[in-house]
This record gives C-alpha cells, structure tokens and sequence, in this order.
C-alpha cells in the first residue's frame, strides 16, 4: 500500500504547482486591478475554493483510473489501491486547503492597500468573523471537509467508469451531467410546485445538517465528512470486483 | 519457493465458457510453454492468476493461499500481457524507474543495459513506441524485475528477426544464471521449442496437454511414404493426423515407435508445431 | 552448429563438443564454454544443454570444477576415438549398405568407390 501511495503522491506535485500557480495569479491580479482602480470591495468571490473543489474533483476522477491500472500492473492488490487513494484523498485535501488558507491570508494582507478581499468561505456561508485566527482553522476545516467530498465523488464515478465496458461508459459520460444540469432542476422545481411540504422539510434537513440552522461550520465539515465516508464506502464496495481485462 | 496451484478454474463471458475446469500447477526454476489458438483462453488464465479477473469456479493458490487480492503473492508474480497498463504520459525512463520501486528485486543497471541493446529511447513516451517497442519496453522489464514468476503473454509481439532473437538469448541467459519460473504464451511454437521445459495446450477453454516437452513428443512419431504403404502400415494404431501430396502420404501417429519396421518407410520424431496443429485443429 | 530435428538435442550438443575435442579446438585439461553459453549459443533451455554435458561426464569425457567451469578430461580424445571406432559400423556403415541397396549398388561398387576416396581425399 505504501508503494501505491507514493507513486500517487509522486503524481499530484504537478496539480499543487497549477494551483499555486492560479492562486497566485488571482491573487496578484485581483489586488493588482483593484488598486489601479483605487477602489475596494470586499469580495464575495468564493474563487479561490471554487477552483480548489473542481480542480479535486477533476483530479481524483482523471487520475484514479491510471494510477489503479498501473499499481496492479505492479502486484498491487484492489485493495491496496483503494487504501491509498483515501489517504492520497486526505493528505491532498488537506494540503490544498492549506494552500488555500494561505492564499486568502496575503490576499486580505495585500487587499489591506485595497483590492479584492476574498473571504474565507466558512466567513461568507456561516458569517464567521474573517478577522480572528481561528477563521483560519474553521475555515480550514470547512474547505477541508468540502474538498474531500467533492474529490470521493470524483473517486466514485471513476471507480464506477472502470468498472463498466465501453458502452456503458458512454452512457455514464452522457448521463451525469445531464441528471445533474438537466434532470435533477426539472425534479426540483416540479417537488416545489406540487409537494411544498416535502421541499420545505428537504430544505430544513439540508439547513440543520449543514450547520446553517445554527450558523455552526463545524456541522457542515462533519456532514461533509459522513457523506464522503458513505460514498467512500460505495465506492469501495464497486472497486472490490473491478476487472482489467 | 512455492508451486502456483490452479484447481476447477472456470470462467463465462456472458454464454460462453472462456475456461473450465483448469487444473495445472506452475512450478519454479522451469521455463513452460502455454499454447492455444487464438481464444483458446491463454490470456484469460493468465489474468486470472494475475489478479486482473475473477474466476467463476474454482481457486488459484500458493502456499495453501488464494492468490487473489492477495498482495504477498502478487508480489512474487510478473506479468506482461498485451494490454498496456502504463499511463498514457509516462516515459520510458519512467516506467522503469517506477517499476523498480515497486518490485525491490528490481536490477535497474540490467534493465538500462537491455534498453541499450535494444535500443529502446528512454526519453519516449511509451504510448507513442510502435508495437515492437512496446513488447520490447515489457519484455525488458520482465526481465529486470527478478520475482519468482514471470508470465509473457505473445512476448516477441511486432518484433523484427534480430530482436526476436536478441530476446530469446537474453531470456536464455537470464535463466540460467537466476533461475526462475517463466510461462511463455505464445502462437510462435517453432521459436520457443527448443527453449520450453514443459507444455500446456489450451484447446476451447479445457487443458488437453500437460506435461513435459520432451515426454509429449516421445508419445508418437511420424511415418511417411508411398499412398499405399502409409495407408498399410497405420491399420490399427492411433493416427491424430494426415498429409497427403499425391502419392505420398504422412501420418501423425500416437504410440511407440518400432524399429524401422518398413525400409521403404520413413519414420521421424513429431515437432512440436505440428503436433499442437494436429491436436487443436477442428 | 546448426541443431536438426532427427537426433534428441542434447545428444547433438554432446556431440558437437566432442567433435571440438576430436579436432583439437577444445584442448585437454582446457576450459570449455559454460551452460549459459552453450543455451545462449543454440538458443536452447540450460536443462537441456546441462543433459548433454552430464553425457560427457558420464563417459569420462569431460569434468566439472565447482566455482570455476567444465574442463576437458585428459585422455578424452583417445577414448573419444575408441568409442566413435566402435560406433563408427553403426553410424556410418549400416545406413552406407542400406542406401546402396536401395539403388542397387554392389558391395564390390561401394569399395572401389571407398578406395577411389581414399586416393583423391
């Protein structure tokens, strides 16, 4: 497992220097344009996560398939693999949520001589005060958990792709953005029309376990944290019978 | 050093039966021809003990142990089959790098030596080699990775004449100096005659020979002649086989030779070839 | 040194040794290739090539030096030579008769054609 794990770790430095590079270039852009423009807004821009969460997501789902295929060239057992991928999910979530912490720390240094401020996203979901230090953690957390969530999905579709044939991955290609941009706004605004209720205490659930009810962004990570270790579980369970034929 | 032991392996694809009723065992320090048309299920088998499907029926085991899922037996097996499991981006240099950590047997002064050889770029990307390089870029690791068993599935694959020689010296060589367990899958039987120890024929998905080379061909002979006298001469014994061209005839017979019991017949040994085309044809 | 389909392997590569002994190329007391290299040369599995040399040693033909390699035994080509002399009806001889039947050539034909040998070559 080991092995696994550093040959998938060797492979995401080049993920770390784009995003670094993004950052930086957001960042130094962002500050710079505002400051040319002498003027100040506190932004609402969540885009320094935003990028973080669909760079996880896209990593883990490209990257997963070829890394699996490789390792058990190598003698690794499904197993292994799969291991290596969560604590590879982990140690990279977490890393990019650091990352990403660090980011928006210079951008509230530099934006301090005006530019765009990017708020810490536990601040702009939860109202939690950007100033103290423990922002930084709360956010870390946050970022952290939501990160993982997105890059277990990635993981899930890639653990389900492999182990359908040609056909079927197409169908799967085609299916989940349609469900996701097409079908599933159609369900919901149809459930709001004719089952308010239903909506309603949908919303309310959502509301609670996310931590928005109480205004806690602790409750949102560990939501995040339950959902991804579910889907993780599924996942595992798809994998166990996967063949390289 | 433990033998592979296959017992009832069976596997479906859908309606077909791939494989049934498999029993074999793979032995170490021998070198062993797998041969089979193609669809006979050779690369089925080997993925099977390989780790890469699952058998329907049956177990594939060593030391008493399942070797599926299992990673301290997969660590003791190598197999190169004519997929490419290599990321599509990775460089040769890469591939062997990364190769030798997994496999800590792994020879990396004697795999740079082979790449020489054969001049294989390192610096290429191993999606882009051609079809011979790719087989070359496999076999070479194969050969540098030193665990107990080595499965070459159609390992000279797009090789021209001297690399296919250039191969089988290195194989040769290999083994004799570190002896390990090599099971060769191939349709070229001629080539790999004279390097295999024991042969397992794989007809429709069933074993129908398992034995030694040398025990397989010493099971019968070939008689050639006039029409007539071949004709005379095989009443009563087992024939698996005929030739004709005109008035001469050749037949492939099962049994013990008698001493040139017909000066106007010929008699010779069986090869190999010949004899898999005999058994497998229909 | 190329290997044909009539005689078992291992028999050639005994007799391909002993034919570089006979002639001389492999001198007594000398060293002689090793397994890997006849295997390699012949492209053929060290077993069998083992097989043939275990021939050899069995007749006193050749020996083994454990770390070192296989050497020629000392009085190997006179042995040699009485054993291929004891051979050589078999090998040669019967198959001469049995050809020269076939064509219909007498015995006094077959040793005017041996004598016309002898003088010319």
């Amino acid at each position: 497992m080991k092995k696994v794990l550093n040959y998938q770790l060797s492979t995401m430095w080049s993920y770390y220097v784009a995003i670094i590079a993004c950052y930086f270039f957001v960042i130094v852009l962002g500050g710079f344009i505002f400051f040319v423009s002498a003027g100040s807004s506190n932004g609402q821009s969540s885009g320094l996560e935003m990028m973080a969460f669909i760079m996880a997501f896209v990593v883990f789902v490209s990257g997963y398939g070829e890394n699996a295929r490789f390792a058990m060239q190598n003698g690794s057992t499904r197993k292994a693999v799969f291991q290596a991928t969560m604590l590879n999910l982990v140690i990279n979530c977490a890393g990019l949520s650091l990352v990403t912490q660090i980011g928006t720390l210079i951008n509230g240094v530099v934006s301090q001589s005006g530019g765009t401020l990017f708020a810490g996203l536990s601040t702009l979901v939860y109202g939690v005060d950007q100033g103290l230090t423990a922002a930084i953690f709360t956010n870390f957390v946050f970022t952290f958990a939501v990160m993982a969530a997105s890059g277990i999905f990635g993981i899930f579709l890639a653990v389900i792709f492999a182990r359908l044939g040609k056909n079927g991955r197409v169908i799967l290609a085609i299916c989940v953005p349609v469900f996701i941009f097409v079908v599933l706004p159609i369900i919901i605004s149809y459930l709001a029309m004719n089952a308010p209720d239903f909506m309603l205490g949908v919303a309310e659930f959502l509301h609670t376990v996310l931590g928005l009810k109480s205004g806690n962004p602790f409750i949102g990570s560990l939501s995040f944290m339950i959902g991804a270790a579910i889907v993780g579980i599924l996942a595992y369970l798809v994998n166990r019978k996967m063949e390289i034929k | 050093m433990s033998s592979i032991k296959i017992e009832g392996v069976g596997k479906n694809y859908g309606s077909t039966r791939a494989l049934s009723d498999i029993n074999l065992t793979f032995e170490p320090d021998k070198i062993y021809g797998l041969l089979g048309r193609n669809g006979a299920g050779k690369t089925t088998l080997l993925n099977i003990i390989n780790n890469r499907i699952f058998a329907d029926e049956g177990n594939v085991s060593m030391d008493g142990k399942t070797v599926a899922e299992n990673e301290e037996a997969q660590s003791k097996f190598y197999f190169v089959g004519e997929k490419m499991l290599f990321p599509d981006s990775m460089k040769v240099n890469k591939a062997i790098k990364w190769t030798g950590q997994f496999y800590p047997d792994f020879d990396l002064d004697y795999a740079l030596k082979l790449a020489e050889l054969f001049e294989l770029p390192l610096k290429k990307k191993i999606s882009g080699l051609s079809t011979g390089y790719k087989s070359i870029i496999k076999n070479i690791l194969a050969l540098s990775v030193n665990t107990p068993y080595v499965f070459l599935d159609e390992p000279v694959l797009g090789l021209d004449a001297n690399h296919r020689e250039l191969f089988y010296k290195m194989l040769i060589q290999k083994f004799s100096e570190k002896p390990a367990a090599y099971i060769i899958s191939t349709h070229l039987i001629e080539e790999v005659t004279n390097i295999i120890e024991d042969v397992v024929i794989i007809k429709k998905g069933q074993i129908i020979k398992n034995e030694s080379k040398d025990s397989l061909l010493s099971q019968g002979y070939s008689v050639s002649g006039a029409a007539a006298k071949v004709d005379a001469y095989i009443q009563g014994r087992t024939v698996i086989g005929m030739d004709n061209l005109g008035g001469l005839k050749s037949a492939y017979i099962l049994g013990e030779r008698q001493a040139d019991a017909d000066s106007e017949l010929e008699f010779s040994s069986l090869d190999l070839q010949k004899l898999f085309i005999q058994l497998t044809n229909i | 040194m190329e290997l044909n389909q009539d005689k078992p392997i291992f028999q050639q590569i005994a007799e391909t040794i002993e034919d570089g002994i006979i002639t001389g190329s492999f001198g007594e007391e000398e060293q002689i290739p090793s397994i890997t290299d006849f295997s390699v040369m012949y492209k053929i599995n060290p077993a069998t090539a083992n097989k043939g040399i275990n021939l050899l040693v069995d007749e006193e033909i050749v020996y083994k030096k454990r770390g070192v390699g296989m050497f020629v035994a000392a009085g190997a080509v006179k042995r040699l030579k009485e054993k291929r002399q004891t051979q050589f009806y078999e090998a040669y001889i019967s198959r001469l008769i049995k050809e020269a039947k076939k064509l219909n050539i007498s015995s006094v034909d077959i040793i005017a054609m041996i004598e016309r040998g002898y003088d010319n070559e």
